[in-house]
């Protein structure tokens, strides 16, 4: 019991000194995300299929680094607003933008200024979607 | 003299026992035959039998001559059947001749029975073939006169039915022996021999596992037009896998290579139009040399991605965008690991086979390594079929002709086996330990706009760790892997980004007590930490988890509620799904 109780307190020192290694970063309030297998690394690195939604698909791009998962600045290209930017395309436009970035490698995703401020307008798959 | 007198009736006595002792065995011979004592079980009786059919073959007796005739026309997936044909040719008798003949010119027998046969039928001077000649019945040893047989139809409608030898009814299954009870060629066995399989896939002695997989995944492909806002849509998404890996006790090689295509044309009314193909290749090989538990290992993979896009915007037309991107990548990597994970699910196939035999009381023996690997064979050449109908007659012709399915399945084992052939819980299931550690060198090619933050040479330490493991009947999967990469010798202008994570996984799944597939239940959990060494970049972590239960209500209705929650430095989310196919259950009936 006594070790069980010890194995868990350890496990909570763990995450909590990896929430205080999250805590330095970048000057603004922007939450980056974390990385997936295939974000660097090449051919070698073989990513899993991405699910087939919205979110499934702001997921991948957050998984290589194109965007950040949130931020307080406004107007910043993040996971919410790629939701709902896809959410709110005609089904045919979603439905292209969705599977041109579970086609895509993460270094086909990442765009100038990727993941803390990237432009829209230059995402290749969203524009493919008449964004 | 007297004592000559003695002698000679000592021995006249001695040969009249010897007579009378052998009419008796015949006797008892043909008894053992026709019915199981009540105190051996199935499995000695089946020795038993065939040990008896061998002293009717070399008996002389006529009295065993129907009796071969009858195990030699029904006892086609036991050895008896083979042993009765050879020894209808010792007999000599002109009574097997058509039933010899008969066996030659039916299809669906075994080949070495036909030829047992064709050699009985040279014993008894008779010819196999002879059309024309003859009348039928009969022919005496050594006459010419013999009858034409039409081939037997390779799919019978109904087995012969006479619930002899081998017969097994299973307690609670209804009809007993019906159209699928009786020996011999009945519904499933008679349907295809194993003979006439396929060619099965060459598949070294010493391998210990091997896969072939093509996956076509149609995607999405849609067209769609209307006059009314004059606008034509198309989008396509199309990807193609092969893969094949070999893993034998020395060495294991694989390679895979795959395609993804993405196309898409949107041109409403006006000038805007968007249209675009994201075209994908890649290909990876891996050879691994084995000492023992430990392996050194070399990896290749290449990659090349064409990207074209050209988006008119009408209302701005500074922020139109035509481009074409080509990237590429090819790289090695070197290491060394322990262990392997093998994908057991088709070895899982028979285990459970053999459990439902076992269930039914139709296991004569177990499911040897040479049965259970013909089997897999088989079930890997005949992937490609639409229907598990020559699986599961071939399935049944190869644990009969092995010994080990005693008599032709009734219309519940035949159910419980296709259940068996049909589940596909039985894909990819993992079972071993793996870990490796590669260091590689690559190339990647990549457009100067905008400067890519891998470009160029590119070295990079990669570590990965499976498990797996079936429990519990293979009803109970856990499974976990992990992996690391670290990016080596990167120049001052670019980073070097590095990432590990875990994901472990268990799996429970539900049988119906006839072995239909009910549904699973699925737990996992995933830790993922990373950093891109960016100016600025923070070290990200995520956990997340998944619970998941998937129930099918019958062959038409089924649910799946999921569960998940994840946390990504401090953005945390929860989801929850509810997925629900309901069919209708018609009961109709038409006159």
């Amino acid at each position: 019991m006594l070790a069980a109780m010890k194995r868990c307190f350890a496990i909570a020192i763990v995450v909590m000194n990896f929430a205080g290694l999250g805590a330095c970063g970048a000057g603004d309030d922007t939450t980056e995300g974390t990385r997936a297998v295939c974000a660097q690394g090449g051919a070698l690195t073989d990513c899993p299929d991405a699910e087939r939604t919205a979110q499934g698909a702001c997921w991948r791009l957050v998984d290589c680094g194109a965007i950040s998962v949130k931020s307080d600045v406004d107007n910043r290209f993040t996971w919410g607003r790629c939701v709902d930017t896809l959410e709110r395309q005609t089904e045919d436009r979603q439905r292209l933008v969705i599977s041109c970035i579970a086609a895509s490698t993460c270094d086909e995703l990442r765009v100038q200024n990727s993941p803390t401020d990237p432009d829209p307008n230059n995402m290749r798959c969203l524009r493919l979607g008449g964004l | 003299m007297r004592a000559a007198v003695a002698l000679g009736a000592a021995l006249l006595a001695a040969v009249a026992s010897q007579a009378q002792a052998q009419t008796g065995d015949v006797a008892a011979q043909i008894k053992l035959i026709d019915t199981q004592p009540a105190d051996l079980d199935k499995s000695t009786w089946k020795d038993k039998r065939r040990d008896a059919a061998r002293k009717l073959a070399q008996s002389k007796d006529k009295r065993a001559v129907p009796v071969l005739i009858k195990l030699a026309e029904t006892e086609t997936f036991d050895i008896i059947g083979e042993i009765a044909i050879e020894g209808l040719g010792n007999l000599g008798d002109g009574a097997a001749v058509p039933t010899l003949q008969k066996i030659i010119a039916d299809p669906a027998r075994d080949k070495s029975q036909r030829e047992l046969a064709r050699k009985a039928l040279a014993k008894l001077g008779a010819e196999a073939g002879g059309a024309g000649k003859g009348t039928g019945g009969t022919a005496p040893a050594g006459g010419g006169g013999v009858t034409p047989v039409a081939p037997v139809p390779p799919t019978g409608t109904a087995g012969t039915g006479d619930g002899g030898a081998g017969s097994e009814v299973k307690p609670g299954n209804a009809g007993g022996t019906g159209a699928l009870g009786g020996t011999g060629a009945g519904l499933l066995g008679g349907g295809t021999p194993s003979s006439e399989l396929p060619a099965l896939p060459v598949i070294d002695d010493d391998a210990l596992a091997a896969y072939e997989r093509i996956t076509f995944a149609g995607g999405t492909a849609n067209f769609g037009y209307d006059s009314s806002r004059k606008r034509v849509d198309f989008d396509a998404d199309i990807a193609g896998l092969y893969q094949k890996r070999v893993e034998r006790e020395a060495m294991a090689w694989g390679w895979d290579a795959g395609a993804h295509v993405v196309a898409g044309y949107i041109n409403p009314q006006g000038a805007s139009l968007s249209r675009g193909l994201q075209l994908d290749a890649t290909a990876n090989g891996e050879a691994r040399l084995y000492t023992g538990g430990l392996y050194g290992i070399g990896r290749a993979a290449g990659a090349a991605q064409l990207n074209y896009v050209s988006d008119v915007d009408a209302n701005n037309p500074g922020n139109t965008l035509k481009d074409t991107r080509v990237t590429a990548d090819l790289q090695v990597a070197l290491g060394g690991g322990y262990g392997r994970v093998l994908d057991v699910g088709a070895a899982v196939r028979v285990r459970r086979l053999a459990r439902a035999l076992d269930a039914a009381r139709a296991l004569g023996k177990p499911i040897e390594a040479a049965t259970a690997r013909r089997l897999q064979l088989t079930w890997w050449a005949l992937r490609g079929e639409r229907s598990t109908y020559r699986a599961l007659v071939a399935t049944v012709a190869i644990l009969r002709e092995a010994g080990i399915l005693l008599g032709e399945p009734d219309a519940g084992l035949s159910y419980e086996i296709l259940n068996v052939l049909r589940d596909s819980q039985l894909y990819l299931r993992p079972s071993g330990f793996d870990a490796n550690l590669l260091v590689s060198e690559g190339y990647l090619q990549r457009p100067d706009q905008p400067a890519s933050n891998e470009a160029g040479r590119v070295e990079q330490i990669l570590a990965s760790a499976a498990y797996g493991a079936q429990l519990d009947d293979d009803k109970l999967e856990l499974s976990g892997g992990g992996y690391a990469r670290l990016r080596l010798f990167a120049p001052d202008t670019q980073p070097s980004p590095w990432a590990a994570g875990a994901r472990v996984r268990a799996r429970r799944f539900a049988y119906g007590d006839h072995g239909d597939p009910l549904g699973a239940i699925d737990l996992s959990g995933d830790l993922q930490i990373s950093d891109d060494d960016l100016m600025g970049s923070q070290i990200g972590q995520r956990v997340s988890g998944q619970l998941g239960f998937t129930w099918w209500i019958n062959a038409a209705s089924g649910f799946r509620l999921a569960a998940n929650v994840g946390e990504d430095r401090g953005a945390l989310f929860i989801g929850a799904q509810l997925e629900a196919t309901y069919g209708l259950l018609d009961g109709t009936f038409a006159r």
